[in-house]
């Protein structure tokens, strides 16, 4: 084995490959516990994964494995890269999740705090497309049972 | 950005597993996850299951509800009873009577809890109660105590905090120098002690060995001129000290570490002439304690 770069190909659900620096793949404890285990083959499967997540995810990878890149530019780029409609947010939780990446699934699970944060009811439904399944009866009832966070 | 949008109207945030869920919801007060419980059935399920309590807001004692919301944190405790609490967080001043603390306290550790936090005051002394150091569960456990006295088991042979990891004790005043030592070495996995705003006026020894204590901070406190400090860590990294000077200060079997920042942080003795003398005096004996053991 030499000590130069070593490439890793990792296939998504829908059948797509990247072609990926292992040193910027390991940032995901999944691959890395694959890698270390020795159970890598040709091609890494990530049955989880579809290709339009992965492609966000090995952006933030790389970013973040980018040499001299000053915190300023990460927090831009952080900050830029959560702004996403909350059907991409919730596919790149459950990535990051399965990938077992900490640092962007608290990153990611932080965006969705943060959106609900200060909110009412109705503006946090309305924000993630809630459905609303009580009946104005069983909310009011909540609503009682709870009056010291209600009012 | 707009050719995700396609898939808007449909929300896939409330089909997340729910301990993903639970993490996006475990900083949050409990005010704002109870608010929640009305999103739907699938969120109000998510929020009386969560294993975080945290409520650190500016609700007081003469609040209409104020009875409804010690009940809540009574119910919210006692019921689910199969799910391991990971972490409770009472900052409360003097909201709550000592009694309640310590029902709570029970009652979290009846639920296993993994990290302990309470911020409140006392308004006497005040003991660890048993349940809480018997814990088989405890890793973290924060304690601020308004500066009141912490009475600290003197059973700890017995086994007590076995797993606890990070002890971070604030603004309490703390006594007797001999249960305090045994305390701290006979904590077995204990790798974090931070002691900031500590009161030494009734200590003579502060001795902390430990063979497990990877970081050690020190931050401002009181009354630090009579006590002695001696340390005894073998496997310590990181030393922290940003507190006044000490009567005399003695650390022995460093050898692992990596760090030591000391700064005696005496605003008042600054005008005392030979307080520069002092610190070279202090320190240089430090040093000499160290060197031998490297």
């Amino acid at each position: 084995m030499s000590s130069s770069t070593k490439f890793l190909t990792l296939k998504t659900c829908d059948d797509k490959k990247f072609v990926l620096d292992e040193a910027i793949a390991v940032r995901s404890q999944t691959i890395k516990n694959m890698v270390e285990d020795d159970c890598v083959s040709n091609v890494i499967p990530l049955p989880n994964v579809d290709s339009k997540t992965m492609t966000k995810v090995i952006e933030y990878w790389k970013k973040h494995s980018e040499e001299g890149i000053s915190k300023d530019m990460l927090m831009d780029f952080d900050k830029a890269f959560v702004k996403v409609h909350h059907s991409i947010l919730h596919a790149l939780i459950l990535a990051a999740n399965f990938l077992n990446d900490k640092e962007m699934l608290d990153m990611m699970c932080q965006e969705v705090v943060d959106r609900i944060k200060g909110k009412t009811p109705e503006e946090i439904r309305k924000e993630f497309d809630i459905k609303n399944d009580f009946t104005p009866e069983e909310e009011e009832e909540i609503r009682k049972e709870n009056a010291w966070a209600f009012e | 950005m707009e050719t995700y949008c396609c898939s808007n109207g449909i929300d896939r945030i409330s089909s997340l597993p729910v301990d993903i869920l639970h993490n996006v919801l475990s900083n949050l007060c409990i005010f704002d996850v109870i608010h929640m419980t009305v999103l739907s059935k699938r969120w109000k399920y998510i929020c009386t299951t969560i294993p975080y309590f945290r409520f650190d807001s500016n609700f007081s004692d003469s609040d209409p509800h104020f009875e409804e919301f010690k009940e809540f944190i009574d119910t919210f405790l006692i019921s689910h009873k199969t799910i391991n609490l990971v972490r409770f967080i009472l900052s409360c001043s003097n909201m709550f009577e000592t009694t309640d603390i310590l029902r709570f306290i029970d009652a979290t550790t009846r639920r296993n809890v993994e990290q302990f936090v309470l911020w409140f005051s006392p308004c006497e002394p005040f003991e660890l109660p048993h349940c809480l150091v018997t814990c088989e569960c405890l890793q973290v456990l924060k304690l601020n105590l308004c500066g009141y006295i912490l009475k600290l088991p003197n059973h700890n042979h017995l086994g007590g905090f076995r797993q606890l990891k990070l002890l971070h004790l604030c603004n309490v005043e703390l006594l007797d120098g001999h249960l305090t030592s045994c305390f701290f070495s006979e904590c077995l996995l204990l790798e974090k002690l931070e002691l900031c705003d500590c009161n030494l006026q009734h200590m003579n020894l502060l001795y902390i060995a430990s063979k497990s204590l990877l970081y050690l901070t020190f931050d401002e406190g009181n009354y630090y001129d009579n006590c002695e400090i001696k340390i005894s860590c073998p496997a310590l990294k990181f030393l922290t000290y940003k507190s006044p000077m000490p009567k005399d200060i003695v650390i022995n079997n460093l050898f692992s570490i990596e760090y030591v920042n000391i700064n005696f942080n005496d605003y008042d003795r600054n005008c005392d002439d030979d307080f520069g003398e002092k610190t070279e005096i202090l320190v240089h004996n430090m040093i000499k304690e160290i060197v031998p053991s490297i």
